[in-house]
């Protein structure tokens, strides 16, 4: 009996024994640690859906002995349209290979490698932009009088123009043109859409507004989702100067001097415009308006003469106040807008608030006179600093206008159809920056200015038509005044309208909310 | 003898060891079967604002026969029923009972909804073979006297031979049942803030007529935030060209108060 127990008892020791011992995992050890190079990989790629192919070769090596590598490559994207972010996996081969058919916005590249021997795997990541044909290159807003269209010169490199052009790609991809003469190219990343998803999501889109309709176009594919039939919960009496802009987290669109708006949870239809007033008194909307795009849009009733603006695509529009300093009453001030645009804005620390600052150009009813007033808007109270045009002044026979957005402190204007010149703010000296050529008519002005590795600009753009055919020369700036040699000239068909440049990286928030 | 101890010791370390692990034990529904209401979208039941925000919002409805055609003369609402233990492969009848209100006018059977007991509604309130809820019908008829004032059909699920109640919170439902026009229940303290404003039945009749549409449950239910903000503009604007088509007569609710939309 006493040997079954002395056994028995051993059997349990050896039992506690076995099961008390366990690996010993630490790293406490003076072993050198494993360094795992990872090399062939660019900073960055840019590939054209359907097109390329991502060649890439890699050079991986470890400082311990035998090294045993695997594999992993994965795509996610970091610019969804809708709301999917899920790592993808590629590849499982040493070098990668892969014909890309992609959507088109910025993903990660992933490239994984382990040692199986130790475990330790070295991940890299570097950002990877897919293009489509459409979206990357110049696009230039046309009309011929009726219709209008789109014509996209191609960047390879450099935001200089390959010579490539995709003449009328509108027609081409949609089978028809935009009808109405074209007023404003706007491009959101963010407007919602059953585009790409099932329920509605972010798509990334080309607003072009014409005189008689708005055209939201899928810039992935060029393909218009909707136009002023099916933009609105409701329908217009009147779909008149159709433009679309972005304010405070809020799309807006003028329509027919009426401005109509979305915010909140939303579907990318626009509502019903907003009122003037609780009894909706009869109004109209300058078409311009002073917002940095992330601030509250100002506008400005021709009828009655006043500043307004609209909180959330308001129901009503809200009045204004004068501060006590301004020099012109925001309301009934007897004046017509002619120019409005933004021109820098302003962090308040106290109110943790941004404030948007512009310029406009006004004309008093009664007496004719033309007045530039240097507006501060603040909430509901506007400042506004008068500055008389003087009669001899060029600015006062002028007809479009810029503003050098949050740069030098210049308007420049249009005089006699073909004189284009800088008129200084504050001291009102002008000068003559460029004459078009022969018998060009300046359709379009505008400065633009984008910032991109390779691509970046800063451009005032002047378009001009003669007889048929149009050309945009895109002239740089030094201390407010023009180069006399623009950078580059788009032609082609058509009068100009506007003109801007699309990259993958181009967001909501990249152009400035102004004229 | 000490040796017999330390063996005796080492014998109850093992058999503790034995012992001393289990699987954690499943807790199977061991209850009698029971019935109770839910919301109406059974997913709702795992949402984790659920007990918070949503156990109620299914449970009393308004129904008007007001905006139907003359020739309509009976309807139906529906609410959810949901059983509690194991799911059965043989049809199960559940029984409702009306329950009348205090100081309201109670529904009357058959003559306001189709009795619960009635002969033609017997397969009615029936647990198909091998499903854990359904959806409940109320019939509701369109009596002459649904013409002046709503009436109120509270009804609860009791116990039968297949069923006890569930949770007591969760026995009933509601019905307010009228040919003229009630609050639907879309009509609620959040779209009375941002939308439509103080309900009555005045402005709920103004903006049927001014916009063609039926402004029931149905409808009201299924607008989205942003559609809802554009027809509360549209209203406005409807509301201003009345009241400036009227002036010093401005459109006014059964209440006396000036009709307005936020």
């Amino acid at each position: 009996m006493k040997r079954i127990n002395i056994i028995g008892a051993l059997v349990v020791l050896l039992t506690f024994g076995l099961m008390g011992c366990d690996k010993d995992t630490n790293s406490n050890d003076l072993a050198e640690a494993e360094v795992i190079k990872v090399e062939g990989l660019q900073s960055s790629y840019s590939v054209i859906t359907d097109v390329d192919v991502l060649d890439i070769k890699l050079d991986v090596t470890s400082n311990l002995p035998d090294a045993q590598f695997e594999y992993v490559w994965a795509i996610y994207p970091t610019s969804a349209e809708g709301a999917l972010y899920r790592l993808d996996t590629i590849a499982r081969t040493k070098d990668l290979n892969y014909a890309v058919k992609l959507a088109a916005q910025e993903y990660q590249l992933v490239s994984i490698v382990k040692n199986q021997k130790t475990g330790l795997a070295k991940y890299t990541d570097v950002p990877l932009v897919v293009n489509t044909e459409y979206t990357r290159g110049w696009y230039v807003l046309k009309d011929d009088g009726i219709n209008s269209d789109l014509d996209q010169f191609f960047t390879e490199g450099s935001i200089v123009p390959s010579g490539k052009k995709n003449e009328n790609v509108f027609s081409s991809v949609n089978g028809r043109p935009i009808e109405g003469k074209g007023l404003r190219l706007t491009y959101f990343s963010d407007y919602r859409s059953t585009v790409v998803t099932e329920t509605p999501a972010n798509t990334k889109t080309l607003f072009a507004g014409t005189e008689k309709n708005i055209s939201a176009i899928h810039i992935n594919t060029l393909k218009e989702f909707r136009d002023k039939n099916t933009v609105f919960w409701g329908a217009n009496a009147v779909n008149k100067d159709m433009v679309t802009f972005m304010a405070s987290s809020t799309w807006y669109m003028m329509n027919n001097n009426h401005i109509h708006g979305i915010s909140g949870p939303n579907s990318g239809f626009f509502g019903s415009s907003s009122m003037r007033d609780d009894s909706n008194t009869p109004h109209e909307l300058s078409p311009y308006f002073l917002t940095s795009g992330n601030t509250t849009p100002f506008l400005f009733d021709n009828t009655s003469s006043s500043f307004v603006f609209a909180l959330n695509a308001p129901a009503v529009l809200s009045s204004m106040t004068d501060k006590a300093d301004t020099k012109l009453s925001a309301k009934n001030n007897n004046q017509r807008m002619l120019y409005m645009s933004y021109q820098d804005r302003l962090y308040d620390g106290n109110l943790y608030k941004w404030f948007a600052r512009g310029w406009a150009l006004f004309e008093d009813k009664t007496t004719l006179k033309k007045t530039l007033g240097y507006l501060e808007p603040r909430d509901a109270q506007m400042s506004i600093t008068t500055y008389p045009v003087d009669v001899n002044a060029k600015l006062n026979n002028s007809s479009k206008h810029t503003l050098l957005i949050e740069s030098e402190g210049f308007m420049y204007f249009v005089h006699n159809g073909r004189d284009v010149y800088s008129h200084a703010l504050t001291s009102g000296n002008e000068v003559l920056q460029f004459s078009v050529p022969g018998n060009e008519e300046v359709t379009f002005i505008r400065h633009r200015k984008y910032s991109e590795t390779n691509y970046g600009y800063d451009y005032v753009m002047i378009g001009t038509k003669v007889g048929p055919n149009y050309k945009v020369r895109m002239f740089q700036k030094q201390a407010g005044n023009l180069l006399s040699t623009p950078v580059f000239v788009l032609e082609g068909k058509g009068a100009v309208r506007d003109v801007m440049y699309i990259s993958p990286t181009v967001s909501t928030s990249t152009y400035p909310t102004g004229y | 003898m000490k040796m017999k101890v330390i063996q005796n010791i080492f014998l109850l370390g093992v058999l503790c060891s034995l012992f001393s692990c289990k699987e954690a034990e499943f807790m199977p529904y061991k209850d009698v079967d029971r019935i109770q209401f839910g919301p109406m979208d059974p997913a709702k039941i795992y949402w984790s604002d659920y007990e918070k925000i949503w156990k109620l919002s299914d449970t009393a409805k308004a129904y008007s026969f007001y905006t139907e055609e003359a020739t309509k003369l009976v309807d139906t609402v529906y609410f959810r029923i949901y059983t509690l233990g194991k799911v059965q492969n043989y049809d199960r009848a559940f029984k409702l009972m009306q329950s009348l209100v205090k100081d309201v006018d109670n529904a009357v059977p058959n003559k306001h909804y189709q009795a619960f007991d009635d002969s033609k509604g017997e397969q009615l309130y029936v647990v198909k073979a091998g499903q854990s809820y359904m959806r409940v019908p109320v019939v509701l008829l369109r009596d002459a006297s649904l013409k002046s004032k709503p009436y109120t059909l509270q009804f609860e699920v009791v116990a039968n031979e297949h069923f006890q109640q569930g949770a007591p919170t969760n026995t009933w439902r509601r019905v307010l049942v009228g040919d003229l026009l009630l609050q639907p229940a879309a009509w609620d303290d959040y779209a009375t803030k941002y939308f439509w404003g103080k309900y009555s039945r005045v402005k709920h009749e103004f903006m049927i007529e001014v916009t063609g549409l039926k402004w029931d449950q149905e409808m009201m239910s299924k607008l989205e935030f942003d559609q809802s903000k554009h027809f509360g503009t549209e209203l406005k604007k409807e509301l201003a060209l009345y009241n400036n088509a009227h002036l010093g007569e401005p459109k006014v609710d059964e209440f006396g108060d000036l009709i307005v939309f936020p």
